[in-house]
């Protein structure tokens, strides 16, 4: 992964946030879930909308608070 | 009994498919049995598009997806295409979606605004009451090509009842309502969650498709049976979220003598009624305001009958939940689509509304801890009735201990399979070929 740097040699915000991402996506294929959650704030929301639109009365097929997340990574995690 | 699948290669006449048909259902006292094939059989799936879709009262849309003149939504009545369109005039029509040239569908979306359809083949073009405006380069027909009768044919009845719209393909049929007559009351309570007895449902849909047949969650909706064992991780889900002990939603759904019932009405109808709520998925109790509201809309006895927990299905593609409009629609035989319409009670504030959506997003949702594990099962299900050497299903629990009420509803246990005998009673008499069957 190339580094994207400001004329003063500081790493970008860009390329912060890809490493961000990056990050991300190798705890989710690694299936390391409860570091996965530690990445987000206590008012993340984990949305995946069905239609592109901010009515509230709009279903998705996931819309998580935190809790909602952990509820999500134990119910994967824990054989029931 | 041989089944079916034993004589391949044997005429099937109607008069001996018929035959079979009445003997897959069997009553007897104490007992109630269906024979498998009802759920791997083409022919017998083709035999209820013709009879149970195609004929007698089937839902098509709530009014909400087609509010305004010029309004449409597109689904099917079976399998076949129709068109859910209010014209200029404000007229619901259920039109089949079939250019009258050459069978393509005329229109491609699933809901929308139009006054006209125009076929994408040759150009055909129809008003939103099904009347053909014209075809492309009309000099190619001859002088009298007007007077042919070509439009979009249509169901001759399309009736429509708290918002909820069906449509039959009988001009003689019996009105809505006679149909409706025995659950009418239960669809009012569901209606009434509303403050203003109206709800909407959103544009988009949870669907899903599952590999087994329609019936499967026909029967499951109703099953108050299956809770314990299906959604064992829900219930550790609520006990872990500190809601509910899953001990306790346990031994709720199994003790007898509570206010839960699972219920069997006339004309394949039924119900899982639950007065102490669903057991975690959404409780009326939680919303104190929202309580006070219906009562002082309502009235006390009317609230506490509104907010009763109910699943009620409406033979045979219908279920009305607390939380939604669930539309069955049978593809093949061993292939099913399931619309799920979270509804949104209007006259109830925002936040209210948006609490029911999240409650039933984590049950229902096509990503939550209830739903998906229900389509499972139905997998399950369809795969194990392939076995030829133990054709039956026991549809029995509960035979002896349901009680039949002088309204004709068969009331038993929440757990017991009442709903379900009702939806083979009513499926009996409709598979009957033409001529024995009684109303429709």
């Amino acid at each position: 992964m190339s580094v994207a740097m400001d004329a003063s040699g500081n790493v970008t915000a860009v390329s912060r946030v890809e490493a961000l991402l990056y990050m991300e996506a190798r705890l989710l294929d690694e299936r390391r879930l409860e570091e996965w959650l530690q990445l987000f704030t206590d008012d993340a929301v984990y949305a995946l909308p069905i239609q592109v639109s901010d009515d509230p009365r709009e279903p998705s097929l996931i819309r998580d608070s935190k809790a909602g997340m952990e509820e999500r990574v134990s119910r994967t995690e824990e054989s029931w | 009994m041989t089944s079916i699948a034993d004589r391949e290669g044997l005429s099937t006449s109607s008069d001996r498919v018929d035959h079979d048909v009445a003997a897959l259902v069997v009553e007897e006292p104490g007992r109630f049995r269906i024979h498998s094939d009802i759920y791997v059989q083409p022919h017998i799936f083709d035999l209820e598009m013709k009879r149970i879709f195609g004929s007698g009262w089937v839902f098509v849309a709530h009014e909400s997806m087609v509010p305004e003149p010029g309004d449409y939504t597109t689904t099917t009545l079976g399998r076949q295409p129709v068109i859910v369109s209010r014209d200029d005039q404000g007229v619901v029509h259920v039109l089949f979606n079939r250019c009258a040239h050459r069978g393509s569908v005329v229109c491609r979306e699933e809901r929308g605004h139009a006054s006209s359809f125009r076929c994408p083949y040759h150009g055909w073009m129809y008003r939103n009451d099904g009347t053909l405006i014209g075809a492309a380069q009309r000099s190619g027909y001859p002088d009298d090509f007007e007077s042919w009768g070509l439009r979009l044919a249509g169901a001759p009845r399309v009736e429509e009842y708290r918002g909820l719209i069906f449509a039959n393909l009988d001009p003689d049929c019996e009105p809505l309502m006679t149909r409706l007559a025995g659950v009418k009351g239960y669809i009012d309570a569901w209606a009434d969650r509303s403050p203003t007895g109206r709800v909407t449902v959103p544009t988009g849909s949870h669907r899903y498709e599952y590999p087994g047949n329609w019936k499967l969650q026909t029967e499951n909706g109703v099953d108050g049976y299956h809770g314990n064992y299906v959604h064992e991780s829900f219930a550790n889900i609520l006990e872990r979220a500190g809601e509910r002990k899953a001990s306790e939603i346990s031994r709720a759904r199994n003790r007898v003598g509570s206010k839960n019932y699972a219920k069997g009405l006339a004309r394949g109808d039924g119900l899982l009624e639950r007065e102490d709520g669903m057991l975690g998925t959404f409780d009326a109790s939680v919303y104190p305001e929202y309580k006070a509201l219906l009562a002082e809309r309502h009235g006390e006895e009317r609230m506490r009958e509104a907010t009763t927990q109910r699943n009620i299905f409406i033979f045979p593609n219908l279920y009305l939940f607390e939380s939604h409009i669930r539309v069955i629609r049978p593809v093949e035989v061993a292939k099913t689509y399931v619309e799920v319409y979270p509804t949104t009670l209007v006259g109830a504030d925002a936040e209210f509304n948006a609490a029911r959506l999240k409650e039933h997003q984590r049950f229902f949702g096509p990503a939550s801890f209830g739903q998906p594990d229900d389509i499972e099962i139905f997998v399950c299900a369809q795969t194990g009735v392939n076995v030829e050497a133990m054709p039956w299903m026991e549809l029995s629990r509960g035979l002896q201990r349901e009680v039949l009420t002088e309204d004709g509803e068969y009331v038993g246990h929440s757990t017991d399979e009442s709903p379900q005998r009702a939806i083979y009673r009513e499926w009996r008499e409709r598979m009957k070929p033409a001529g024995e069957a009684g109303t429709k």
